[in-house]
């Protein structure tokens, strides 16, 4: 393996030694802010060439030494043009002044906007924080899940459900980053809000296919989640009052120019709300997180960067029953740059998901319950622009994960029982290079290999399982060896490829073809139709085989009248190897011997999708449809078929506009039309000692479907009047969601009537619509900015 | 075996419920032969016992189920006694103590025969043995997540050690039999499932205080009626149960609760019962609905008291 890396190394570095170069480097910044900007380009027109930031806003371009005009451009900031005389390697650090809306007119229109048709990257979306903020949302929080949604590609199984489903993938097989640190349940409140700050959000990327070879552990998506800086010009204060939260942001210099902060809290006002509907004062009902990152720029070439997230959701009702659970993740990173050229950084990660619960409030009765999933993590990236025809990244990481499944005390008339699931350890390790690569003017290439390795380690227990006596039933435990601590229960290892390609029809239109390889250690244990906050991550053991996607797509891209539209359309298709599932009534909480009631399958995806966006103008926004398919073959279920996942979605189709008036007021609306999501209806009932039970005869699963889901949701937002001198900014948000009231079905469940059935008498059974949203939802919200 | 579970969900909907609303709603399902279904449920009392031979219906049909009228019943104990039941109504096929005062005692086996059609059925149970019931306490208490506000009771009795042990607690309100699908209380041994050691222990209190009332839905000014009032008699039965007809019981616990779980749902999954087509020569075909279990039974009975 390390040979294979070596010699892909080797053959990348001879493509490039030739003549004497001098290499041009630097940081791209905000000027208002100091903040780093990732993704900015820094542009030679006369030779065509150029480079873009990466993730902490660096760049570096190797020249012939000579004289050149260098453009640096971003997205929504004004470009800036810089003359030089290069006769030696140079540091330039630049920045970059947000367009006023006067200027954005005249100002020429910068190359950096026709990226997405010039750039390699495909089945990416990256959205502005600002752009998610202009989007109505519900009661008024501005929202990055919900947010993503709204892409083509993207669904979720219903209102409310936890997490988002990329290209026919489960929601664990999603890699949430924050500040590079996995976040394990980006939601608040089961599913309604996610557990992001947008006050704390500096860039936002979704990747759905092509997936870089520096990604890995999860197989269908990575939410890449980057938070600010902090303002290290002045001090920034950032809040808002709306109906759930009411936010709070701080950001300053603590040495100018060179070390900031940001602080951002949140906390809900469910339980006012809730008051009424609950009785007793001592009832708890609330959500908060706390994030806060600092960085100091210790020189040119040394930064580092210390951020954390902690947030928590609280129920309690009284002393009788409580229930709490959160993320906590802290990241720790150092940048360093070796000469102009080398880029690395370091990144020790924490990141911890757990949830407690607990009944009874007597000491003789009484029952206890957390479980955990904690890991540690050390990573290592290089980026090393070694030309301006191929810039090659490489890096490893080792990942130690601790997981305890379930720590449970009961105790019955004082005696006392636990149940608790002995903890599992592992530990995920991997490797990868990449290089993206300028072939020609015309054909880009970004190919690179990853390497990855599990080891599932004691102390615990090895279960030997038997075969099952029939399909989709429990496997017999035949032998159970306990294994020490440290040593290997199972190990797996995968090689993963990644390939993209990028061919430039002309100007303003690209083909981009991409190939990628995943691999998934980890598994979230779930067989409710959304997920619950209960649910626990397990590791691949001896008989829980890792689960693998390959993923071919292709993509056209073109721009329209000087970039102003945007058109992207690609097709995919996904295969998965061992899916995770469950025989019937598994028992998946508290379960020592889990592993024999997992069973394995195959799933495919495929589908086309297409985005038109209006970049520029008074009117902004886009139509995205998805046509798409997501099914499953598992033994044992649905007769061994294939069916169609909980998440397919045959047709979803979403338009967003934002219209800005003037200065100070704008509009928006979003309108979402998905096709029912399948479901599985009975056909008959029969009666078993006195109770009507459903059954299904054909034993069909995801038999139907069930009705369409619309909806249209709009907002205003209404700015203050703008004075120079003014430090105060404010803006009034006035929204409504599900503007026509419709009552969109999240499901539709079969049962008896909820009142006591006499005896004599019929049971009527009945079918009813489940609607999590069941009228309009008017928000009002009011946010500042003093800076 | 989920019920822990739904403990949960149950917070998590309450929360949801704020906002989400239902409404019933016309569906059009798939048409499907009727099925045969067996409910063999019976026990060692000396007692008339029923068994049932009907068929399924279309699911929203809530006409009187069909009931086989020409079916033989026949219960054979290991040592080859044979209690013949025989038809009376509504597919109901009974046996009524003769000369032998119950079908047999904890440890006696049995095969069940039905004859349908020509077609032969066959299934096999033990009767499990069964703990005597301690205790039934009942007293005023105030609302909280655990109960509604009035006289709640809560029975006590050990579970029997040394092996895993199958229970179905059923409770009687002044005779009548609490028949809500919320109202149904399994036991494996003296927790919820085998996940917890609680062999030989005294029911954990989620299951000892399961035999409370759960009152109809009432609407937002109206008073819960409390669950039991002075006077009122509490019977408090524990049938024991085989492991498979644990599973059974619970899969339809979670089928008939699933409706109260929202987002949470699990998925619609068919009952797996343990009465198959014979093929003779010791050969099983089809699996068909129903399940048969023997059952000891112990019984308790409790006045409520001001």
């Amino acid at each position: 393996m390390q040979k294979s890396l070596l010699l892909l190394l080797a053959t990348i570095i001879s493509i490039s030694s030739f003549g004497q170069k001098v290499t041009l480097s630097g940081y791209i910044k905000d000027a208002s802010s100091a903040e780093t900007l990732i993704g900015a380009t820094a542009y030679i027109y006369a030779d065509a060439i150029g480079a873009s930031s990466n993730e902490y806003g660096f760049y570096s371009i190797s020249l012939d030494p000579g004289e050149y005009e260098v453009e640096f451009s971003y997205l929504g900031f004004e470009t800036v043009v810089k003359k030089l005389e290069l006769s030696e390697n140079t540091k330039l650090d630049v920045e970059l002044s947000l367009a006023s809306t006067q200027i954005e007119e005249v100002v020429v229109l910068a190359e950096a906007e026709d990226q997405n048709v010039k750039d390699i990257e495909m089945s990416v979306n990256k959205l502005d924080i600002n752009k998610i903020k202009s989007l109505p949302s519900l009661l008024g929080e501005v929202e990055i899940i919900r947010s993503i949604q709204l892409l083509p590609g993207v669904t979720s199984v219903g209102e409310g459900a936890t997490g988002f489903n990329v290209r026919g993938g489960s929601i664990d097989q999603n890699l949430v980053l924050l500040d590079e640190a996995p976040v394990y349940n980006s939601s608040h409140l089961f599913g309604f809000f996610s557990v992001f700050n947008p006050d704390a959000v500096k860039d936002v990327k979704l990747y759905k296919g092509g997936i870089p070879a520096r990604y890995g552990g999860r197989l269908s998506s990575i939410l890449d989640v980057r938070m600010k800086e902090g303002n290290a010009r002045q001090l920034e204060i950032n809040g808002g009052v709306g109906l759930i939260f009411s936010r709070l942001s701080v950001e300053a210099p603590i040495i100018k120019d060179k070390m900031s902060f940001v602080a951002a809290a949140r906390r809900s006002y469910i339980d006012v709300l809730a008051g009424p509907f609950l009785e007793g004062d001592d009832n708890v009902l609330n959500f908060y997180d706390l994030t806060l990152k600092t960085n100091y720029t210790i020189n040119d070439n040394n930064r580092i960067y210390a951020s954390g997230y902690f947030g928590r959701d609280n129920f309690g009702f009284g002393a009788a029953a409580g229930f709490n659970w959160g993320n906590s993740t802290a990241s720790m990173r150092w940048n360093h740059v070796f000469g102009e050229k080398l880029f690395s950084n370091l990144t020790f990660f924490y990141s911890d998901y757990d949830y407690k619960i607990n009944f009874g409030d007597d000491a003789a009765n009484k029952f206890d319950w957390d479980a955990q999933i904690e890991n540690l993590s050390t990573k290592l990236d290089f980026n090393y622009f070694l030309n301006p025809q191929n810039q090659l990244r490489f890096g490893a990481q080792g990942i130690f994960y601790d997981f305890e499944p379930g720590n449970a005390v009961g105790v019955s008339e004082g005696e006392v029982t636990d149940f608790s699931v002995e903890k599992k350890f592992a530990l995920e390790t991997s490797v990868y290079v990449e290089n993206e690569q300028d072939i020609s003017s015309k054909i880009k290439l970004n190919y690179g290999l990853r390497w990855s390795r599990f080891d599932y380690l004691g102390a615990g227990d090895r279960y030997i399982l038997g075969e099952a006596p029939a399909a989709g039933e429990e496997r017999p435990i035949i032998d159970v060896e306990r294994v020490g601590s440290g040593e290997s229960i199972a190990n797996y290892s995968n090689f993963e490829p990644r390939f993209s390609i990028k061919y430039q029809l002309n100007e303003t239109s690209s083909l981009k073809a991409s190939y990628n390889r995943m691999a998934q250690y980890i598994h979230l244990l779930s067989n409710t139709t959304a997920s619950t906050p209960v649910d626990v991550w397990t590791p691949s053991t001896n008989n829980i085989k890792p689960q693998m996607a390959n993923q071919v797509a292709l993509g056209y891209f073109r721009n329209f009248k000087n970039n102003t539209y945007e058109l992207t359309t690609e097709l995919y298709y996904k295969e998965y190897d061992d899916l995770i599932d469950y025989i019937d009534e598994a028992d998946l909480i508290l379960n020592p011997q889990l592993e024999s009631q997992v069973v394995s399958g195959d799933g495919r995806a495929y589908g086309w999708e297409v985005m038109l966006e209006k970049k520029k103008g008074d009117l902004t926004g886009w139509v995205s449809y998805t046509l798409s398919r997501s099914e499953r073959l598992i033994e044992g279920i649905n007769q061994g078929n294939w069916y169609p996942s909980r998440f397919d979605q045959t047709h979803n189709l979403s338009l967003t506009g934002i219209y800005a008036f003037n200065d100070r007021v704008s509009a928006s609306a979003n309108f979402t039309l998905i096709s029912g999501t399948p479901a599985t209806f009975p056909t008959s009932r029969f009666e078993f000692q006195g109770y009507v039970i459903p059954h299904n005869a054909e034993d069909m699963r995801n038999n139907v479907r069930i009705p369409v889901y619309h909806r249209l949701d709009a907002s205003v937002t209404i700015k203050g009047k703008k004075h120079e001198e003014k430090r105060w900014d404010g803006e009034w948000v006035f929204g409504i969601y599900n503007i026509y009231s419709r009552r969109n079905p999240f499901t539709i469940y079969f049962g008896q009537e909820r009142d006591r059935v006499q005896p004599g008498a019929n049971t009527i059974t009945q079918a009813t619509r489940l609607s999590v949203i069941g009228n309009f939802i008017p928000s009002v919200s009011y946010n500042f900015k003093f800076k | 075996m989920h019920t822990r579970y739904q403990h949960i969900l149950c917070l998590a909907t309450l929360i949801l419920g704020l906002s989400a609303c239902e409404d019933p709603i016309d569906v059009t399902l798939a048409e499907a032969e009727p099925l045969l279904v067996v409910d063999a449920w019976v026990d060692d009392r000396d007692q008339a016992q029923t068994i049932r031979v009907i068929w399924s219906q279309p699911y929203f049909e809530a006409e009187p189920l069909r009931g086989e009228e020409n079916a033989q019943v026949l219960l054979i104990r290991d040592d080859l006694e044979v209690f013949d039941f025989s038809y009376e109504a509504d597919g109901n096929y009974v046996w009524r103590p003769d000369d032998r005062p119950s079908l047999g005692e904890p440890g006696d086996g049995f095969a069940l025969r039905v004859t349908v059609d020509g077609l032969e059925y066959i299934a096999l149970a033990e009767i499990n043995p069964v703990p005597e019931i301690d205790r039934i306490e009942s007293q005023f208490r105030q609302e909280d997540i655990q109960y509604d506000e009035g006289y709640n009771a809560e029975f006590f009795a050990r579970d029997i050690a040394g092996r895993t042990d199958a229970y179905w607690i059923k409770t009687f309100k002044n005779n009548v039999y609490l028949n809500k699908p919320e109202e149904i209380n399994l036991a494996l041994d003296a927790g919820f499932d085998q996940s917890g050691n609680t062999d030989g222990l005294i029911f954990i209190p989620p299951i000892r205080q399961n035999i409370n009332p759960i009152p109809d839905p009432v609407e937002m000014d109206e008073e819960v009626p409390s669950p039991y009032d002075p006077g009122d008699t509490i019977r408090v039965e524990l049938h024991s149960m085989s492991l498979d007809g644990f599973t059974y019981m619970g899969t339809i616990q979670d089928q008939l609760l699933n409706s109260f779980n929202g987002i949470f749902a699990l998925p619609l999954i068919n009952t797996e019962g343990n009465i198959f087509r014979d093929l003779g020569n010791d050969e099983l075909g089809e699996r068909i609905l129903g399940h048969f279990n023997i059952a000891s039974v112990s019984s308790m009975e409790h006045i409520v008291q001001e």
